[in-house]
C-alpha cells in the first residue's frame, strides 16, 4: 500500500524536479509574464473592463495551458502534430463554408475567423499556428530534402493550405506570419541559405511588384483587393506628407503614430489615459496596444518591450541550442520565429513602417485566442527545455559542404 | 572568419541560430531606431501637439446674419430666432420602422437567421414590423397636434424633404460619376458613387417657429425615449427627433397687398375696373435683388473653408449645414452679412475654458431700394392689371397677333442726384414660396426665364432711346448746332435706297418731316437726322461716347449677375469704310450690335441729365457720403443737356411727339400724373424671334419653332416735379416681344410716375400703402 502510493509519489516528485530544474525556458517564461503583465497595465489604460478580464480570465487560463502543455512528453506531439494540423486545417475550412450559421461562426470586423464556444470566441488560425510549426518541425526533424530545391518547395506547398484558408476569412495579417517562421526553420534546419535568399528575393520582388501596381497601374489590373491596396497606398500617401486618407483608411496608422510620437522619452504617464482616449485610437486595447505602452511609458517603454522579446525568443533559441532532440529544436526555432515575425509586423504598423493589418502584439495584446496559443508555445519551449539531456544523441542538421559563413 | 566562426561554433544548427539571433535583433534595432525618431525627433513636433489638441473640444456658436434695410429702414431680411423640430430621415423615408424590425428579429432570431431564405426572413421582419410603423404614425399625431398643425400638411412636408432630397441625391451622384471618373480618367459606373449622401443621414426640420409649451412638452417625449425598459423602448422613435434652435432667414416684405388706382390705366383696362382702386397681392417682391439662402456647397468650403490648407481654423468658413446666400445682393454681400461664429474651446477632462472667441453678428446692408415703391411697381406690372398683358392697342390695329399673352419685360427707377436705385422690377418675378418648394420650374424654363433679373442680366437693343444722347453727343463734339436745321425732307437717309433707312412716317405713307432740328428730330423720333449726325460724328467718335455714359461695361451696382452688354468696336468690317459708316448709322438709332440693360439705360440719361456728371449706379447706400477721389465726368454741354431734355419734353408733350399719345379707339395721353413734369423718349427695337431648342441637340436653328416674336418696348424717361429745376429721377421700362415702345412702356412708366407719387417722390404724398406680409 505504501509502496504503491510512494511509487508514483516518487515518479511524480521526479518528474517535477526535472521540470523544474534550471534552464533557458524558464527566462522565456519570464519574458512572457514580463511581456503580458506590461501589455495588462498598458490595457488597464484605455479599459479597466479588458484589463480586469485578461488579468482575471486569459492570463490565468493561459498559465494553465502553459502547465497543461509541460507534461507530454514531446515525441508524442510530434507524432500527433500532423493529426492535429489535420484538426487545425479542418477548422479553417470549417470557419470559411458558407452555410456554416452565424451563431457558431459569427462575422467580426468583416471576417469569419472566429468559433463562437459561447464563453470564449476561439479563433482556429491561432492553432493553425501551433499545429503548422509542430508539424513542420515534425517533417523536417529527419531530413536533408530541404537542401535541394524541390524539396525546400514542399514545405512551402504545404504552407499554402493554412495561408491560403486564413486568407479567405480574410485574415491577411494572420496569414503573413506563417512563411516567416516556415522560413526561419529551413534556416535551423540547414536549408542552403542561397535557396532561401533566392525564394526570400522571389518574395521580396513579389511584394515590390504588388507595391508598384497598386500604385501607378489603372485599377483593372489590381491585384490585391481594393481594402488592402488602400492601406498600401494610405501608407504612400502618408510617407509622402499627402493627408487625402487620414481622415479613414490611414487614420488608425496616423493616430498610432501620433501617440507614439506624443510619447517622447519616458511617456505620458498617469496622463495617457486621457491622451489616447481623445485621440480616438481604434483597437486601442488590442491591435494598436504598442502604441499606447509608448505613450504611456516612452521610448523606455519601447525599449523594454523589444527587450522582453528578445529575451523571450533569445531563450527560446537557447532552448533550442541546448535540446538535442532535432524536433524540439525545430519547435522552438518555429515558434521564436512566429512569435518575432508577430511582434515586428505589429509594432511596425505602429510605429509607420509597414501598412496596417489586423494583427496582434503577442501576449501584450488583449484577445483570448492569441494570448492562448502564445502562452501554449511558451509551454512547450519549457517542456523541451525541461527533457533530460541524452549525452549519446545523434547530432542533427550538421550539413557539411559548406557554402557560406553560416553554413 | 568563416573558419574562425566555425572553430568558435562547432555546430553548423548553433551557427545558424547565432544567424537567426543577429536577425531578430537588427530587425528590432530598426524598430527601436523608428520608435526613437517619432519620439524624440524634432520633427514629429506636430504630431506631439496634434495629440494634446485632441483633449481640447471646440464648440461652435452660431452667428446672427446681417439684416437687410429697404432706403426707408424697413427690414427686407433677417434672421429669426427660433425652434424647430427635427426629425430623422430615415424617420421621415419610412425606413426606419423597417430597420428596428429587422433589428428586432435579428435578435430574437440570431441563431437561425443565417439559414433563412430572404423572403422568409422579410416575413419575419414584417411581423415585427407593427409596433414600429405604429410608433411612426403616433409620433406624426403627436408632432401635428402639438404644433396645432394639419397632419396632412405634415405628411406634404415629408414629402417635399423626400423630393428635395432624392433630387439633391440624383444631382450629386451624377456630380461624383462626373469627377471619379474626371480623376480616374475612366467612365465610373453607377455603383462605385451611389452612396448615401448626408442629407440621408441627417435630421430634417419638420416644423419650425414652434413656442415654448410645445417645446419642453416634446423635449419631454424625448427624455422619456432616452431611457431604459419597456416605457421608453415604446417611444424608441423620440430618438429621431431633435428639437433644436435655429435661426430662419425671413423675408418680410415678399409677399404684400398694394392697393392701386385704375383710373390711370389706360382706358381699356381702367374700364375693366370701373375706374375703382383694386388690391393687388404681388408675389416675389424683390426677390431678384435680395437673393435667397441655401445650403452650403462644395464650392463654398473651397472658396472659404473652415479649417485652411495650412490646419489654422477659419471661423468665418463655411461647415456643412451652414447656409449660404445664392444669388442677389444676399450673394454679393454673403461676406458682410455672414458674420463669423464664435468658438469655445474646452478641455475634456476638467472642462476648463482655454480660449473663448466671441461671435461677430454679420454687418447689417442699407439698400437703396424703397420696398414700398418696388412692391407698387410690380403691383401695376402684375397680371391682374394687363399692363404686361399683349394688348391689340400695343401695334397698329391687325398687327398684335398674340393678345392676351403675357408679356416679360423689367422697369428701373434711379434718382438722378446720387445714383440711387429706388426700385427695380423684373417681370416674371419669383415667389419665394416656389423658390423654396420648385426652384427647378423657375430655373428651367427657357422661354419666360424667370430667373432672370432683367433690370441687369439681359441685354436689349436700344431702339430709339438712345436718340437724346446721339444728339447731346454731336451738339458736345460741336457736329450739330443747337439750333441747327437739318434737312429730313427726302424721308430716307441714303438716295437710291429709298426703303432702307427711312422714317418711320415716311415708311407708314405719310410725310417725310422735312427740315428740322434737333428737338424736333427727338419728337417726331426721326431716323434720318440721326443718321446724318451719325455720318458726322464717326464710327470711332460715337463708340468712344456711348462708353462715356457706361455702355459696354458693367455699371457696377454690385448685382452679382449684373451683365456688359456690348457696344460696337469699329471698325466693325475690315477696309470697307462705307460699309462701317452705314453700319454706324444703325448703331445711331439703336439698332444693330449694340445692347444694353435697363440699368445700363437709366445709368446713360442720369449721366446726361446731370451734365455729364458720372455716379455709378448703386442698391446698397454708400457708409459714409464721401465723394470718390475723382469724379467721372463725361464732356457734355449744357446747350446739348438743353437740346436733349427739350427734345424728350417734345416727345412726352407736344402733339406731334412720339412719346405722348396712346392710339386704341381714339388717342389718350399717355402721361396723366399731376404736378409732375415727364421728359421721356420711346423706342421700339427690333427683336429676332425667340425660338427654343426644342429637339434638344443642343443648338438653335432655323427648324426650330419660334416662340416669342414681336419688338421690344422702350420707354426710358426724365421725371421731375413740377416746382424742381431739373430732372430728379430716371425711369426705364422695357418689354420684350410686344409692341410700339410708346403703346407698350408708355403707360407702365406712367404707372412709376404714380407710384412714386403714392410713395412721397415727385412731391407726392404716401398714401395707404401694404405693409409686409
Amino acid at each position: 500500500m505504501n509502496a504503491s502510493t510512494a511509487k508514483p509519489t516518487g515518479a511524480v516528485l521526479a518528474k517535477l524536479k526535472l521540470l523544474l530544474r534550471p534552464h533557458p525556458g524558464w527566462y522565456a517564461l519570464l519574458a512572457a509574464v514580463g511581456l503580458a503583465l506590461m501589455g495588462t497595465a498598458a490595457i488597464g489604460t484605455v479599459s479597466e473592463h479588458f484589463a480586469s478580464l485578461q488579468t482575471t480570465r486569459w492570463l490565468p487560463l493561459g498559465l494553465i495551458a502553459v502547465a497543461i502543455t509541460l507534461l507530454p512528453p514531446p515525441r508524442l506531439l510530434g507524432q500527433l502534430s500532423y493529426v492535429l494540423f489535420g484538426v487545425a486545417v479542418a477548422l479553417l475550412v470549417f470557419v470559411v463554408l458558407p452555410f456554416v450559421p452565424r451563431s457558431v461562426v459569427p462575422v467580426i470586423n468583416g471576417a469569419t475567423a472566429w468559433i463562437d464556444l459561447g464563453f470564449f470566441n476561439f479563433q482556429p488560425a491561432e492553432f493553425a499556428k501551433v499545429a503548422f510549426i509542430l508539424a513542420v518541425a515534425w517533417y523536417l526533424r529527419h531530413r536533408e530534402s530541404h537542401r535541394r530545391r524541390l524539396g525546400l518547395l514542399l514545405p512551402f506547398v504545404l504552407m499554402l493550405v493554412p495561408v491560403g484558408l486564413i486568407l479567405k476569412q480574410p485574415d491577411l495579417g494572420t496569414a503573413l506570419v506563417f512563411a516567416p517562421a516556415l522560413l526561419v526553420m529551413l534556416v535551423a534546419a540547414g536549408a542552403k541559405l542561397r535557396h532561401l535568399t533566392a525564394l526570400l528575393s522571389v518574395g521580396v520582388t513579389a511584394i515590390v511588384i504588388n507595391v508598384v501596381i497598386i500604385l501607378y497601374a489603372p485599377a483593372d489590373m489590381q491585384v490585391l483587393a481594393p481594402h488592402q491596396q488602400v492601406r498600401i497606398k494610405a501608407m504612400a500617401a502618408q510617407a509622402t506628407g499627402d493627408t487625402q486618407y487620414l481622415q479613414n483608411i490611414g487614420y488608425q496608422q496616423d493616430k498610432a503614430m501620433t501617440l507614439v510620437a506624443a510619447g517622447g522619452f519616458t511617456g505620458l504617464g498617469e496622463r495617457s489615459a486621457t491622451v489616447v482616449k481623445y485621440n480616438k485610437l481604434p483597437y486601442d486595447y488590442n491591435d494598436m496596444i504598442f502604441a499606447v505602452i509608448v505613450n504611456r511609458w516612452g521610448l523606455l517603454g519601447a525599449v523594454a518591450v523589444f527587450g522582453l522579446y528578445l529575451l523571450l525568443i533569445g531563450s527560446m533559441l537557447l532552448v533550442a541550442a541546448r535540446s538535442q532532440d532535432p524536433f524540439g529544436r525545430l519547435v522552438c526555432v518555429g515558434f521564436a520565429g512566429i512569435i518575432l515575425t508577430q511582434a515586428v509586423i505589429n509594432m511596425g504598423m505602429t510605429v509607420g513602417l509597414l501598412p496596417i493589418t489586423g494583427i496582434t502584439l503577442p501576449l501584450v495584446s488583449y484577445g483570448g485566442s492569441s494570448l492562448l496559443f502564445t502562452l501554449v508555445m511558451v509551454g512547450l519551449v519549457l517542456n523541451i527545455a525541461s527533457q533530460p539531456r541524452r549525452p549519446l544523441a545523434r547530432p542533427s542538421f550538421e550539413f557539411e559542404n559548406g557554402d557560406a559563413i553560416f553554413q | 572568419m568563416r573558419r574562425r566562426l566555425r572553430q568558435m561554433i562547432p555546430s553548423m544548427f548553433h551557427r545558424r541560430l547565432l544567424l537567426l539571433v543577429l536577425v531578430a535583433i537588427g530587425v528590432l534595432g530598426v524598430l527601436t531606431v523608428q520608435t526613437a525618431r517619432l519620439t524624440l525627433a524634432s520633427g514629429y513636433d506636430d504630431r506631439r501637439a496634434s495629440a494634446q489638441d485632441a483633449l481640447f473640444t471646440p464648440q461652435l456658436v452660431p452667428t446672427v446674419r446681417g439684416r437687410i434695410f429697404d432706403r426707408k429702414g424697413r427690414i427686407l431680411a433677417e434672421d429669426r430666432p427660433g425652434t424647430e423640430v427635427a426629425v430623422s430621415f430615415e424617420v421621415i423615408s419610412g425606413e426606419w420602422a423597417y430597420l428596428q424590425a429587422r433589428r428586432a428579429a435579428y435578435v430574437d432570431h440570431r441563431s437561425a437567421w443565417t439559414g433563412m431564405s430572404d423572403a422568409a426572413r422579410e416575413r419575419l421582419i414584417q411581423s415585427y414590423q407593427g409596433p414600429f410603423d405604429e410608433q411612426v404614425r403616433r409620433l406624426w399625431v403627436t408632432l401635428a397636434e402639438a404644433a396645432e398643425v394639419s397632419p396632412e400638411m405634415l405628411a406634404e412636408r415629408r414629402r417635399d424633404i423626400q423630393e428635395r432630397v432624392a433630387v439633391l441625391q440624383g444631382f450629386l451622384w451624377q456630380r461624383w460619376r462626373e469627377r471619379r471618373s474626371a480623376e480616374l480618367g475612366r467612365p465610373v459606373s453607377w455603383d462605385e458613387v451611389t452612396e448615401p449622401i448626408a442629407e440621408q443621414k441627417q435630421a430634417h426640420a419638420v416644423l419650425d417657429q414652434i413656442g415654448p409649451v410645445v417645446v419642453s412638452r416634446l423635449r419631454g417625449f424625448i427624455a422619456e425615449a432616452s431611457g431604459d425598459g419597456e416605457a421608453a423602448e415604446a417611444l424608441r422613435v423620440w430618438r429621431e427627433v431633435v428639437v433644436r434652435p435655429t435661426r430662419q432667414r425671413v423675408y418680410p416684405w415678399s409677399e404684400t397687398t398694394v392697393l392701386l388706382e385704375t383710373a390711370t390705366l389706360p382706358e381699356p383696362l381702367a374700364t375693366q375696373f370701373n375706374n375703382e382702386p383694386v388690391a393687388v397681392d404681388v408675389k416675389g417682391v424683390g426677390v431678384h435683388l435680395l437673393g435667397r439662402m441655401r445650403p452650403v456647397y462644395a464650392e463654398d468650403a473651397q472658396r472659404r473653408p473652415y479649417v485652411k490648407e495650412d490646419g489654422t481654423i477659419d471661423l468665418a468658413g463655411y461647415l456643412p449645414g451652414d447656409r449660404v446666400g445664392e444669388f442677389g445682393l444676399e450673394r454679393t454681400f454673403e461676406d458682410q452679412l455672414r458674420g463669423v461664429r464664435g468658438r469655445i474651446v474646452r478641455r475634456v477632462d476638467d472642462a476648463s475654458v482655454s480660449s473663448n472667441t466671441p461671435t461677430q453678428a454679420g454687418e447689417d446692408l442699407h439698400l437703396t431700394v424703397d420696398i414700398s415703391l418696388q412692391a407698387r411697381i410690380a403691383a401695376a406690372m402684375s397680371e391682374e392689371i394687363g399692363l404686361m398683358e399683349s394688348q391689340g392697342w400695343h401695334a397698329k390695329p391687325g398687327e398684335v397677333e398674340n393678345v392676351g399673352e403675357r408679356l416679360n419685360g423689367a422697369a428701373v427707377v434711379l434718382e438722378i442726384e446720387t445714383g440711387e436705385v429706388l426700385a427695380a422690377v423684373s417681370v416674371p418675378t419669383m415667389p419665394r414660396d416656389l423658390l423654396e418648394r420648385e426652384p427647378a420650374t423657375l430655373r428651367e424654363d427657357p422661354i419666360d426665364l424667370p430667373y432672370l433679373n432683367r433690370v441687369v442680366a439681359r441685354p436689349y437693343m436700344p431702339g430709339s432711346t438712345v436718340k437724346p444722347l446721339i444728339v447731346a453727343f454731336a451738339v458736345s463734339s460741336g457736329e450739330l448746332g443747337p439750333d441747327e436745321i437739318l434737312d429730313c425732307s427726302r424721308g430716307y437717309l441714303w438716295e437710291g435706297s429709298p426703303n432702307v433707312y427711312r422714317d418711320w412716317r415716311v415708311k407708314a405713307g405719310g410725310a417725310p418731316f422735312g427740315p428740322i432740328d434737333a428737338v424736333e428730330a427727338l419728337a417726331v423720333s426721326s431716323n434720318t437726322f440721326m443718321g446724318m449726325l451719325a455720318y458726322r460724328l464717326g464710327p470711332e467718335r460715337l463708340s468712344d461716347w456711348y462708353a462715356r455714359v457706361g455702355l459696354g461695361r458693367r455699371t457696377g451696382s454690385g448685382l452679382p449677375d449684373e451683365i456688359s452688354g456690348t457696344i460696337p468696336q469699329p471698325p466693325y468690317r475690315a477696309a470697307n469704310r462705307a460699309a462701317v459708316e452705314r453700319d454706324n448709322a444703325f448703331i445711331a438709332i439703336g439698332q444693330g450690335p449694340i445692347d444694353w440693360t435697363p440699368l445700363q439705360a437709366v445709368h446713360a440719361y442720369a449721366t446726361l441729365a446731370r451734365g455729364g456728371v458720372v455716379i455709378p449706379p448703386r442698391f446698397v447706400q454708400a457708409d459714409t457720403l464721401t465723394p470718390p477721389d475723382v469724379i467721372e465726368r463725361v464732356p457734355l454741354s449744357a446747350s446739348a443737356l438743353d437740346v436733349a431734355l427739350d427734345g424728350m419734353w417734345s416727345s412726352a408733350n407736344e402733339s406731334q411727339g412720339t412719346t405722348r399719345h396712346l392710339s386704341y379707339l381714339g388717342r389718350a395721353p399717355i402721361w396723366n400724373a399731376e404736378g409732375v413734369i415727364v421728359r421721356a423718349k420711346s423706342g421700339t427695337a427690333q427683336a429676332t424671334p425667340l425660338r427654343i431648342d426644342s429637339d434638344g441637340d443642343g443648338r438653335v436653328t432655323r427648324d426650330d419653332p419660334i416662340v416669342k416674336r414681336g419688338n421690344h418696348a422702350w420707354v426710358v424717361a426724365l421725371v421731375q416735379p413740377e416746382d424742381s429745376a431739373r430732372p430728379t429721377h430716371a425711369i426705364a421700362v422695357v418689354v420684350e416681344y410686344s409692341g410700339s415702345g410708346g403703346q407698350v412702356a408708355g403707360p407702365i412708366v406712367n404707372q412709376v410716375v404714380h407710384a412714386m407719387q403714392a410713395e412721397g417722390y415727385l412731391g407726392g404724398v404716401r398714401g395707404v400703402v401694404g405693409g409686409p406680409r
